[in-house]
């Protein structure tokens, strides 16, 4: 039974430990040019070092923290998109190669939960109240009127479960255990929703229908989408908020019914290029419908930004390329990158998953699956290399082939 | 879907929550499952009972990293069926090697199981693997929560069977000494 015992111990040991387990770079054999490669490399560190050991002004890139690169969270699930021809793939993201973005700001994600407990801390209650207040008195509601609830356990689940711990030995409950993940408004005519990201979802008791020549169904084309979203960015001017409001529509992949799907979004297109890169991946305004083509949802999409580790150099697109060559990407894709042949479109995005450490830029190539490819139909899957400059991520992913 | 979204599915008790679960998670759950029964049937049986456990956890449970949260589930759903098979003798896969593995780790004196709380056990264990090295922690892992062969470990890490089994066995006799120093009697 002893051993029993502790194969069901090991079960219980640290998600980290379980999750990383997997994740990890087994160091396989290298072939020759690896070992030329690493020489090379260790020439490069040499003469790194001399130019940091040259003075430095204070505040100079170099004393920036080492950052620790997402490894990709196990179970993802594929990232990957069904087209045609990799141009259907589109989104607004204002970033493109010739901007040459020299530096851009790497943040803190405020939210990091226990892994024992399985709970999310760190969320900002006030922050969430204040933003859930703000967005329902862009809406016009009267939020003195208002009361915010939330989700946390009522006052017999938290005994119940209490007492469940207490006969599993946990004497110590951490802080947090029984705090709430959501907030909640009811308002009139809508609930207001705010997560610990502070992103606030608004759900519509009476959708709202638009004009007849608009065309707001889930699989409307491009077109109708662009129409959809000019009517929307001056019908809702005010609630959108942004001193520029851009449009960006997102998708134009096919889902298994061979139907493509668009989703209207807005952000501010102020303040420099870096700026704008921010504001899309942080602060976006989406417009969602329902089956009937109503508008039924909209999403205040936010993340807590106040955190800021610093402005980090950024490394060009084609010097990406190369990390990706040497297998230095995540993925969710169970396939091997077939080969830069393969690589059709380049992009630079912030990944904003709850499981990200930091909210750093990465660099976004749509590699075509050769095995993928049926009918004519493609499949692209996503490849992220780090667009921070090497020297500053503490452990350079490799993809190791690890299930997903 | 995100994480997140799969959980509020949970939390409103709608059940495409299920739907979500199997295809994001089921395969990952299938090959803990098949690493410790060796049965696609059972496996398959085993990660469909994970999704009903995990409709009676949540609420009140809000994991935040789904994956490890329904891999506990299916890990300790397995071992339970495994148990079974070998009451009626028809063990199969790594599960009675690895048992036999670990047979020396801790103390068989009935005594000691009783006051042994299973929490110290977990907390000691925990610190044992965070001392080591990545390669040797995440190997130990592999092989004892993730049940994998000995051969496929050695395949990940371009290594020979024979040093991944030694090492492995070096670990096992760290993590008594260890259990030992933690007051946890050997």
């Amino acid at each position: 039974m002893k051993n029993e015992k502790l194969l069901s111990a090991i079960g219980k040991i640290d998600d980290n430990l379980i999750h990383d387990a997997v994740h990890d770079a087994p160091k396989k054999r290298k072939p020759v040019w690896v070992k030329w490669g690493a020489m090379a490399a260790c020439f490069a560190t040499v003469l790194m070092s001399a130019i940091l050991l040259l003075p430095k002004e204070p505040g100079s890139i170099s004393e920036l923290p080492m950052l620790s690169a997402a490894q990709g969270d196990v179970g993802m699930g594929s990232e990957a998109y069904l087209a045609y021809d990799v141009s259907e793939l589109v989104n607004g993201n204002p970033w493109n190669e010739r901007l040459r973005i020299k530096t851009l700001p790497v943040f803190k994600n405020p939210v990091t939960f226990d892994e024992t407990f399985h709970i999310a801390m760190g969320a900002d209650y006030d922050q969430m109240k204040l933003r859930l207040l703000e967005i329902a008195d862009r809406l016009g509601q009267d939020t003195r009127a208002l009361t915010v609830t939330d989700n946390a356990p009522s006052e017999e689940t938290k005994q119940q479960m209490i007492a469940g711990m207490k006969k599993a030995g946990i004497e110590e409950i951490p802080a947090g255990m029984f705090a709430p993940t959501m907030l909640y408004l009811e308002a009139e005519g809508m609930t207001l929703t705010v997560d610990q990201y502070l992103t606030v979802t608004v759900d519509l008791d009476n959708p709202i229908s638009l004009p007849d020549q608009y065309n707001f169904t889930p699989h409307a084309s491009y077109e109708e989408a662009a129409d959809v979203a000019e009517y929307l960015k001056k019908a809702y001017k005010a609630l959108i908020g942004f001193k520029k409001p851009q449009v960006s529509i997102s998708g134009g992949d096919y889902d298994t019914k061979l139907r493509q799907k668009y989703a209207i979004e807005f952000f501010d297109a102020t303040g420099s290029r870096a700026e704008q890169v921010v504001n899309y991946h942080f602060n976006r305004v989406r417009f969602s419908c329902n089956e009937e083509g109503e508008l039924s949802l909209i999403r205040f999409v936010a993340a807590d930004l106040s955190e800021k580790v610093g402005d980090y150099p950024i490394i060009t697109a084609e010097e990406a390329k190369e990390l990706l060559t040497s297998g230095n990407y995540i993925t969710t894709v169970q396939h091997k990158m077939p080969g830069m042949e393969y690589v059709q479109k380049t992009e630079l995005v912030y990944r904003v998953g709850s499981d990200e450490e930091y909210h750093m830029p990465y660099y976004r190539f749509y590699v075509e699956l050769p095995e993928e490819e049926h009918e004519g139909m493609k499949t692209y899957g996503a490849y992220y290399v780090p667009a921070v400059a090497s020297e500053y991520i503490a452990e350079m992913p490799v993809w190791d082939g690890s299930f997903n | 879907m995100k994480d997140r979204e799969i959980v509020d599915l949970y939390w409103e008790r709608n059940e495409s929550a299920i739907a979500a679960s199997t295809d994001k998670y089921g395969s990952y759950c299938h090959s803990i499952s098949y690493n410790i029964l060796h049965n696609h049937e059972d496996a398959e049986e085993c990660v469909n009972d994970t999704w009903l456990g995990a409709w009676k956890a949540m609420p009140p449970h809000r994991p935040e990293r789904l994956s490890t949260f329904l891999g506990k589930i299916t890990r300790n759903l397995s071992l339970d069926r495994f148990k079974k098979y070998t009451a009626e003798k028809r063990g199969l896969g790594q599960t009675a090697l690895v048992l036999s593995e670990l047979e020396d780790c801790i103390s068989d004196e009935s005594s000691v199981e009783q006051i042994l709380d299973e929490m110290i056990l977990v907390k000691a264990i925990n610190g044992f693997l965070y001392a080591q090295p990545e390669q040797r922690r995440n190997i130990f892992i592999r092989r004892y929560w993730y049940l994998f062969p000995i051969k496929e470990i050695a395949a990940v890490y371009g290594m020979s069977e024979s040093k991944v089994a030694s090492m492995l066995f070096r670990m096992r006799n760290e993590l008594k000494v260890h259990l030992e120093k933690e007051g946890i009697q050997v």
